[in-house]
This record gives C-alpha cells, structure tokens and sequence, in this order.
C-alpha cells in the first residue's frame, strides 16, 4: 500500500526531469519569448538569428563585429538584413568594419521596422523552424560566445 | 437677468482668452543647413513642412523618427513634393551640418537635416513646444558638455503649414504609413 504514494512521486520527478530538459537551454536576458510567424528572408536553417540593422545606426555598427566572430558556426545562420536599399553603403561599412561571415541582405521597406513591432534598431530576431520564437530590442549586450552557446543549445535541441 | 447675462460675458471671454493662450505659435526659427546655410521658417515657400527633432548618435537603440519622415512624405507619391521632411537635431555638439545632411540623406534625398547654436536649438525647442536635455549617470546636465554624454528628447513630429501655422502633431510609434494617410487629408486640402 505504500508503494503507491512512491511511485507517483517518482512519475512526477521523472515528468519534471524530462520537462526540464526540453527548456534547459537558458535564454539569454533582454530576448523575450515571442511566437509568430517568419517571413521577413528566406532561411537555411533550422536555428537562425536574424539581425535587422542599418549604417546609420551606431549601436547596429558597434554589435556587426561581435556577430561576425560567432556566425561561421554549422548549429546555426547569423543574418543580417539591412533596413533600407544602399548596398554601396552597406559594403563601405563591411569592409571598414573586417565583415567576412555576414550576409548583406537588403529590406528596402523601412517600414518593415514598425511591422515586425519594433520601435527602433538594432532589433533581433531568433526563428527556429520557420517561426519566430525570441526577439531582442537594441544592442545585444551580451558576449558573442553567450549568444552562440544559446544558439547551439536550442540547434541541439531539436 | 442680469446676473445672468454677465455670467455669459465672463464664460465668452474666459473662452476667448483660453482658445487664445493654448493656440500653438506660429513656427519661427533660424538654424543652418549643410548646403544653405542660414535658413528660417521662410525657406521652403509654399511647402508644408513635417518637423521631427533627435540626435544622430543613439547608444544603444536608434528611433525611427526620419523613417517614419520619410515614410509619411513618400506615401504621398506624385504629391510628395508639397511636403519638406526636416529632422532637427537638439545635439549641435556632436552633429554637425555636414554629418548631418549625409545622415538624413541615408533616408532620403528631399530630407533636410537643421541644427544650430545652443540657443538657436533653444529657441526652435521653445517655439515648437519640444522639450530635450543632456544626461550624465543619470542626472541632467548642461553645456559645455564633457565628452561622454546622453541625450534626451520629446519624440513628437510636427506637421505646418505653408503659412508655418501648426496644423496637427503626431506621437512616436503611431509609424510613417499612418501619418502619410494624416497628411494626404491636409495636403488635399
């Protein structure tokens, strides 16, 4: 009779064990959980951080190198999409900046900001499987190897 | 009765005297511009005038405000024309004309970038109803300013007309594609 209150705790330990490693992957503060739908680019991950920016934003300049050093990585895509069309600009700063792993995709709809629901840049989105799962407004202030420990985390995940 | 109809009098002109105050100045400033040098409110004749105010040197998230100017004004197509986008900077200290006029031109070629003295911004804040300031750790500071510095500022964008009175006022976040909608109405006519 008194296994009977043991093996329901023991099921309840082993549903919260198996709960936890589902979510082990701590998310980094100042990203909040955030589900919609992604259709911003085209993505050739299942993992990928989408990070919208612009040349005239300091703060978008400050965090390209620190994403730059973590996107050569095979758990995940690092992609920038620049807010408006001025490639010439964008390859200017690329190239001032020592840019090598980062895409230099353009959204010509500055308005696209504003649609995706943010009040300014840089802004940061992480889509896993087509949706957007995590978004972070503004300079990311965390190390370069914080996000890619994440970002592996939540590849492995899968 | 009497009583009465001096009770209308007071209210009429209590009415009169509040409409009076709270009507917005008409705009009046004097700034200077990376190619025209000294410009005033009598520049851009005939045009309405979309007035935003900022800084260039965000730390850590960048407004939209020229977006949501250049947005607006662009949304009008063939009629854009009648409407000058001008984005002020209240930070004369780090934002030079030049630096300016290549910032605002990032967002579009009409967009005009103004700054000034220390008292020209004063004076333009003033008369626009902006509010701005400088910070230090937090606490507000005042020229002459140290190297490192923030800055802060009301985020209203202004909308005049070709006889500079003050025709409506926008909040930050309400985004350029719902102004440019505000605008078409007036522009109309």
């Amino acid at each position: 009779m008194d296994r009977v209150p043991i093996i329901i705790l023991l099921s309840i330990a082993l549903c919260s064990i198996s709960s936890a490693s589902a979510g082990e992957c701590k998310t980094p503060e100042g990203f909040i959980t955030h589900n919609a739908s992604y259709n911003l680019t085209e993505l050739k991950s299942r993992v990928s951080l989408v990070n919208l920016w612009a040349v005239w934003c300091p703060p978008c300049l400050k965090e390209l190198p620190a994403l730059d050093s973590i996107a050569n990585n095979e758990n995940y895509r690092v992609e920038t999409v620049h807010i408006g069309d001025n490639l010439p600009a964008i390859e200017e700063r690329f190239s001032k900046l020592g840019i090598h792993h980062l895409p230099k995709t353009i959204e010509p709809d500055m308005g696209s900001i504003h649609a995706l629901g943010f009040q300014g840049l840089p802004a940061t989105l992480v889509v896993i499987n087509g949706e957007t799962k995590f978004r972070y407004s503004g300079y990311i202030k965390h190390s370069p190897e914080v996000i890619q420990d994440w970002l592996t985390c939540l590849r492995e995940e899968l | 009765m009497r009583r009465q109809t001096s009770y209308i009098i007071y209210a009429f002109l209590t009415a009169c005297f509040l409409s009076y105050s709270a009507a917005a100045k008409p705009l009046k400033f004097e700034l200077q511009e990376h190619t025209l040098g000294t410009v005033t409110e009598k520049n851009w004749q005939g045009k309405f005038l979309l007035i935003g105010i900022g800084y260039t040197s965000c730390p850590d998230i960048c407004p939209t405000t020229v977006i949501d100017l250049a947005t607006a004004v662009n949304s009008l197509k063939e009629e854009a024309n009648k409407v000058t986008p001008i984005f002020i900077s209240v930070d004369p200290n780090r934002d030079t004309v030049e630096n300016l006029d290549m910032y605002v031109k990032y967002f579009d070629p009409k967009m005009v970038g103004l700054t000034g003295t220390q008292e020209q911004i004063k004076a333009i804040a003033k008369n626009m109803k902006a509010t701005y300031g400088y910070s230090l750790e937090g606490k507000p500071i005042y020229p002459p300013l140290p190297k490192q510095y923030e800055v802060y500022h009301s985020a209203y964008i202004y909308l005049y007309g070709p006889d500079r009175e003050l025709i409506d006022v926008f909040g930050y976040g309400e985004g350029g594609k719902k102004i440019g909608q505000s605008l078409k109405r007036y522009v109309h006519g």
